[in-house]
This record gives structure tokens, sequence and C-alpha cells, in this order.
């Protein structure tokens, strides 16, 4: 009797240790197949490996790939009640303080702001908008279409109320690009009404 | 086939290396929120500066971005809340209180956290989040019912931390090799020109010593893509490691990426041997009698 409850039990240690094993390999074909661009990969498999790995375990690992290439930076006017605020540049405080503390938040603010940057050049490009002018209210209307337009309604909010405590009635931006292989610096000026 | 199976349910050998990096990183995630306390309602609030993501109740994911509800809007403590009690999760799992709550409690936070605050955000934060996730599963199967269940859990997951690891660095040389700056050597040059990653000593050392950002960037693409092989070598993991901390201190500091360095650095106590973990815990308890 022992003996057959012995051998039961090794059957089952035996039957664990291969599904934990399938389990592990299961787990990163999935995820290779789900990272790996369409063209290495096949897109059904991709599509059915996505099912087991988003969201918990999507990731793409393509860190400063492609290689970063504008030094950016914002600047922004709030206008309010009749009043307005002087151009802001965010970006001083930040660097003030990342440049000397590395560890504190203003590093993460930094690469928000980076980031967002890099979203509204993006679409900027995507929509064909070309740098060193006002952008057009037909500009704008395409523009507001986009995601980037998104963040930065959302960091216009932001803004607002840490620097009024309200919304600001209309807003002037102007986002700078210095390109730091080819040394081209473009700047986009947009103003946005509430 | 036999062996391998045989790895899965043999006891865990890797408790206190996984009793370790578990303080360690939890205490690393405690700093880290308090280094984001004043910035918190920017970073993480429904209406700061990073703003909100989308949000519709369409399976799991929504879980993860709970921060983004718009129920928020009028709540403007909320994110206060996932703070507070992410810091007070990472004290229970700290002090081995309730691990398997404080666990699943501080991935559930965390990952909320990070997903709203993602814009502020690099890599580091995302692996972070996977970290997490898999140490949910390894807990002391000492102490648990099912002695059998938990021991190949323990075995499973421990070897998912170690392989994803491989992969996030596998992945990291993989994308770069389509990028026409990292393969000519430039690219770290062209990082150190921007602010937001650099600092006026790189800047001025890279400019000036385009040879040195040229030996910079083919060293951290040979160690991203030998990662996953050369770190199984017993002989020589020690030394490639200590490159691997020498190369995210440079990250940490020089380029100023902080959390995403450390996170990299903690990360490799999981392939550190036991008396590499009793040696290091000896100098961080400043006490030659380890408690195993």
């Amino acid at each position: 009797m022992h003996k057959d409850t012995k051998e039961i039990e090794n059957k089952n240690k035996k039957w664990l240790g291969r599904g934990a094993f399938l389990f592990v390999v299961f787990h990163f074909v999935t995820i290779l197949i789900s990272t790996f661009p369409e063209s290495y990969t096949n897109s059904t498999a991709q599509s059915i490996s996505n099912y087991y790995v988003k969201p918990i375990f999507l990731q793409s690992w393509s860190m400063f790939a492609p290689c970063p290439l504008f030094d950016n930076n914002l600047e922004y006017k709030l206008y309010f009640d009749g009043d307005s605020t002087e151009m802001i540049k965010p970006s001083i405080t930040n660097f003030k303080y990342h440049s000397i503390f590395r560890f504190t938040h203003h590093g993460d603010l930094a690469i928000g702001e980076y980031n967002l940057l890099f979203w509204i050049k993006k679409e900027l490009d995507d929509i064909k908008v070309e740098p060193n002018h006002v952008l057009t209210p037909q500009e704008i209307k395409k523009f507001k279409k986009t995601s980037g337009s998104f963040y930065l309604k959302n960091y216009l909010k932001g803004i607002s109320l840490n620097t009024i405590g309200k919304k600001a009635d209309s807003v002037t931006f102007i986002f700078n690009y210095y390109n730091v292989m080819n040394g081209i610096k473009n700047s986009y000026t947009l103003k946005y009404l509430k | 086939m036999k062996n391998i199976a045989t790895y899965f349910t043999s006891d865990f050998k890797h408790w206190l290396k996984i009793d370790f990096f578990k303080r360690i990183l939890y205490v690393f995630l405690f700093i880290n929120t308090l280094t984001l306390l004043p910035a918190v309602n920017d970073i993480f609030g429904y209406n700061g500066i990073g703003g909100f993501r989308r949000f519709s109740w369409s399976g799991s994911e929504s879980f993860f971005n709970l921060l983004s509800h718009p129920i928020n809007n009028n709540h403007p403590w909320i994110h206060w809340v996932f703070v507070i009690s992410q810091l007070f999760f990472l004290g229970t799992g700290f002090f081995r209180v309730k691990p398997l709550v404080s666990s699943i409690a501080i991935w559930f936070l965390t990952i909320n956290l990070f997903t709203k605050g993602g814009m502020f955000f690099t890599g580091g934060e995302v692996f972070v989040n996977f970290l997490l996730f898999y140490l949910i599963f390894i807990q002391n199967s000492s102490k648990t019912k099912s002695y059998q269940l938990q021991n190949t859990l323990n075995n499973t997951f421990y070897i998912i931390l170690l392989i994803q690891l491989c992969v996030l660095y596998f992945f990291s040389f993989f994308w770069k090799l389509f990028d026409a700056n990292w393969t000519n050597g430039l690219a770290l040059y062209y990082v150190s020109q921007i602010d937001t990653f650099s600092s006026s000593w790189l800047k001025a050392v890279f400019e000036t010593n385009i040879w040195l950002s040229k030996l910079a960037t083919y060293s951290v693409l040979f160690y991203q893509g030998s990662f996953a092989i050369l770190v199984w070598v017993k002989k020589i993991k020690i030394p490639f490691l200590i490159v691997g901390i020498l190369m995210h201190f440079s990250i940490s500091i020089g380029m100023g990426i902080f959390a995403f360095g450390i996170i990299m650095t903690i990360s490799y106590i999981l392939f550190l041997e036991e008396s590499h973990i009793i040696w290091l815990k000896s100098k961080l308890y400043k006490s030659k009698k380890v408690k195993q």
C-alpha cells in the first residue's frame, strides 16, 4: 500500500515536472513570436501568441533603438482672464536639479517632456507640417486628430492647473528640436484655444 | 526530458537568493517612490501633466489602467491611495509579513502606477512589472501545505526570471542592429549630445574623443548581444556581471537614467551563487553571522 502511494506520488511528480518545463517553453516561445518583427515570424502565429502575451507579458525592449537624434525642449505661455504668464521653459528647472541630483523626480519629468516632444514631432512629420512657422488652422485641425495632440492637451491641463490653478483660456507652445546629427535647429509654434 | 522534469520538482535551492533579491528590489522601489513624491500629482494624477490614457473596460488590461478611469477626474486623491498603499505593502513585503498578499498587492499597485506614468519612465519600470509578477509565484515552500506544488512553482518562475533578463538583453541588441548609428559606432556620441540623456562631462568627453564613443557603442552592443550566452559560463560570469554593473552605473549617473541602471544592477543578483549572496549580506549587515 505504502509502495503504491509512493509510486503514484513519483508519477505525479514526473508529470508536474514535465508540465512545468512545457510551460516555460510555451511562455518564452509565445513571447518571442510576439516580440520579433512580423517579417521574422508569421502574422497568424503572432496573433495567436498575442492572446497569451497581451497585456501582462507584452514587451519590446527596443531601448534607444533607433538612436534618439533630437535634443528638444518646449516653451509655453498661458493666457487667462485677459492676463498671461511669461514664456515658461520647464526644462530649465528640471535640468538644473537633474544635472546635480540624478535620483530625484526631475529626471523623470525631463524624460516625460522628451517623450511628449518625440510624439508631437512624429505626428507633425506624419501630417507633413513644415517647421519654423506658426501652425495654420488647417494644420491644427489635422494635428488635433493625432495622439500627439491628445498628450499635449493633457499636458496643457496639467501645467495650467500647476501654474495658474485653473484651465487657461489659450496657450502658445513653441517646440524646439535640434538635430544632433546634422546640426539643424527647427521649431514649431502652436497657438491653442481652449 | 526526464532530467529536466526532475529539475523542476527538485527542492528549491535558491530561496536565500530570491529572498535577498526581493527585499533589495522592495527597498529600491520604496526609495524610488519616495523620490517621486514631489511629482506624484504630475506623474500619476488624472489631471497631472502626464494626463490620462484612454480607458475602456475591455479585458484584463483595464485592471492595470485603473488610474486613467474617468472616476479619477473628480477624485484627485485616488492616485495617492495607490502610492501610499504601494509604500505600505513594500514595507510588509520587506518584513515578510503576509508575503503572498504583499507580493500580489505590490505588483498590482506598481503596474497601475507605472502604466499611468508611462510617459515619464523607461524600460526599467516595464522590467520591474515583470519581475514583480514572476515573484508572486515564488514563495517559501516550507511554509505552505502543498510543498511539492510550491516547490515546482519556485523552480519554474526562478528559471523564468533568469531567461526574462536574457530576453531583454537579446531584443535590446537585436533592435539596435537595424539602426545605422548603432552599427557605425556613433550612437552613444549622438545620445551624449542630448541634454535629457547626458551630462556636461559626458558630452565633453565624447565630443572630443569620438573613438571613445565608438568603443562604448560597440561594447554595449557586444555586452547585450552576448549576455544570454556568457552569463551562463561560470568561469567568466562574475567579471562579466561587473562589466554590466559598470555599464549600468554609467547609464544611471552619466546618462541620468537613474532608476533603469539601478533596476538592471539589482536584477544581476539573480545570477549570483549562494556564496556571493552570503558575502553580500554580510557586507550589508556588517556582521559575520548571516541569518540564513
